[in-house]
């Protein structure tokens, strides 16, 4: 049980350019669990992270087909896709993973991301 | 505004012990005497509580076991238990699934004789007396215990008979 | 180290910290019991922290069962089977596929978090480490590692600090502050969130705690404490005013601690024919009272019987 987490982590770290997997709960904005190179901003960014996320839906409002489904960032050296994933207890989580820019592309990454998404909470 | 001294006691019980959502007490023929719950009958509660205790002592007492201390519930939803006041009243604690179930067995048997305390008043108490209270701005406290201001009351026999006692308040 | 003591200590955490490290350079296994208010039990294997019960956080079977995500019927099923074949709990509700592995280690690491933010929330007096094969249903294995759980507990006292007002206790009463309803106000002004702040505003009934309302809900206490701080923001909810609570009243509840002499409100031990065995309190060198116990000791009232 305690490996399953970090295993389905790990698949993700292991496709090309990905440089930080990580599990962060929406609601406390917490880093659950994260995975690769040491990221020291990491605890920080989960939580500013996890506060965008809110906003997005609260501005998003309910409404079918208008659920926050990913957050993606882009910056000089990286890119960072946040995929929504929602769970019952609690407000959801975030699947954030940190990508070298160079090695990746927007579109590619969420496809990639998305395949095994599924995985981490299963 | 003035509170009674029973309630200010069930509250210091809910105040100390972290998960308690909710008391009562009821005389032992399942009247209710004052109840501080929320979402709860308390004529029900009181009914089930007395008839509870009674049980519970009995068993106590059949299997030899003596004195019966606590009688408690732990369902999925959380805890209720029951507690002797003297011979003449029954104490209802309900909390939740966090309820410190170590520290309420601590404090219950300090709260238990408090309320006896408060119960007895200068006079016996009797049935009619825990139905009948009406709170007004006097009491008598063991020398342990100090009291915050505006939350003194007493036991009023139905004859009208007051007890003044003079008290020293803590600041 | 089969048993050892940490005496108070002036830290955010008391002497929690130092003994977490101390447990985890000797990898320990077995109870660091907190002694405080809350205070609770911390359980290590390896120096790892694998559960921790205290009551202020829900524990990861009120999360589950409260949140409705596993059905109480399916979650005693669970619970019979595994304590029959000596399994662990947590492994009989994967594979039964009630709740999903990765989700449940996220389950079980955001509580454990938040049973070490109340711990921190509150006030930790002593710590004492007792050797034993502890039993508990729902364990992290393998463990969390006691400073990272340290680290993120200060994080969530530092991001409550920033909200405007004082500062939140967990045992404050909430209430709702009349507003006139208007038409459409669902969302109220866009803070609904998620969740809504409509599914804590139904709980709120002047009675519950913050605490109380995280039980309630199923949700952990952190996460409460961070709406009622939004919610007193926009002036949706009331706390009681700050001069009802002592300083240092980690206790938090505005009541005052008028029952009896203050070592209770603490934790403390009692000073009463009935107080049961608790572990010796490594007092002061000096034989000085702990802060905790001079702030809450009140001057006697002379009743008089």
């Amino acid at each position: 049980m305690g490996t399953s987490l970090q295993e389905a982590l790990h698949q993700i770290l292991a496709a090309e350019g990905v440089r930080t997997v990580a599990l962060i709960d929406i609601a406390s904005g917490m880093v659950v669990r994260s995975v690769g190179e040491p990221n020291p901003g990491l605890a920080t960014a989960a939580a500013t992270l996890a506060d965008e996320a809110r906003a997005a839906r609260n501005l998003l409002g309910p409404r079918p087909g208008g659920e926050l489904e990913e957050i993606a960032a882009v910056t000089g050296s990286g890119l960072q896709l946040s995929k929504v994933l929602l769970d019952k207890p609690g407000e959801g989580f975030l699947l954030f993973v940190d990508w070298d820019r160079a090695r990746a592309n927007i579109a590619l990454a969420s496809l990639r991301v998305g395949q095994l998404a599924s995985a981490v909470l299963a | 505004m003035a509170e009674d001294t029973l309630l200010a006691e069930m509250r210091t019980l809910q105040d100390n012990v972290p998960g308690i959502t909710g008391t009562a007490v009821a005389s032992r023929d399942g009247l209710i005497v004052r109840a501080d719950t929320s979402g709860v009958d308390p004529d029900n509660l009181a009914a089930i509580a007395a008839t509870w205790l009674a049980l519970t002592q009995r068993m106590s007492r059949e299997v030899g076991q003596g004195m019966l201390r606590e009688a408690m519930t732990r369902s999925t939803g959380g805890y209720v238990a029951v507690y002797a006041i003297g011979a003449s009243a029954v104490l209802v604690v309900i909390g939740d699934e966090g309820l410190d179930v170590a520290r309420l067995q601590r404090e219950s048997a300090v709260i238990r004789e408090s309320i006896e305390a408060v119960l007895s008043g200068p006079a016996r108490a009797s049935s009619d007396r825990l139905r009948s209270y009406t709170p007004i701005r006097c009491c008598s406290y063991r020398r342990d215990r100090s009291v915050t201001p505006g939350s003194a009351s007493s036991w009023l026999a139905d004859s009208g008979v007051v007890s003044s006692r003079s008290v020293h308040w803590s600041a | 180290m089969s048993a050892r003591s940490w005496g108070p200590a002036d830290e955010p955490l008391g002497p929690l910290d130092q003994a977490l490290r101390d447990c985890a350079a000797a990898r320990f296994s077995g109870a660091l019991h907190v002694i405080g208010a809350p205070g609770g039990m911390i359980c290590l294997a390896q120096g790892a922290v694998t559960a921790i019960e205290t009551p202020w956080s829900p524990s990861p079977e009120v999360i589950l069962l409260r949140s409705g995500r596993v059905p109480p019927a399916d979650w005693e099923a669970a619970f019979t089977a595994a304590t029959g074949a000596r399994g662990r709990m947590t492994d009989e509700l994967v594979t039964r596929g009630l709740v999903g592995a990765g989700e449940l280690e996220a389950v079980l690491r955001t509580a454990l978090a938040d049973a070490m933010f109340a711990l921190a929330a509150g006030f930790v007096d002593t710590c004492r480490a007792e050797e034993a094969a502890l039993d508990f249903e729902m364990r992290l294995e393998p463990g969390a590692e006691a400073d990272w759980l340290v680290a993120e507990a200060l994080r969530r006292m530092r991001v409550l600090a920033d909200f405007p007002g004082p500062p939140l206790h967990a045992r404050a009463r909430v209430t709702a502050a009349p507003r006139p309803a208007r038409p459409g106000d669902a969302g109220h002004d866009g803070h609904a969130g998620h969740d809504g702040h409509a599914g804590v505003l139904a709980l709120i009934d002047g009675r519950r705690t913050i605490r109380d309302l995280a039980f309630a809900r199923g949700r952990g206490l952190y996460v409460t404490m961070l709406e009622v701080a939004r919610m007193r923001a926009t002036g949706l909810i009331a706390l009681p005013a700050p001069g009802g609570q002592r300083p240092g009243d980690e206790d938090g509840s505005p009541r005052r601690k008028a029952a009896t002499a203050g070592p209770t409100a603490a934790g403390l031990p009692r000073r009463h024919k009935d107080r049961p065995a608790q572990p010796k309190r490594t007092g002061d060198a000096d034989g000085r009272p702990f802060p905790a116990v001079l702030r809450l000791l009140r001057p006697r009232a002379d009743g008089g019987p």
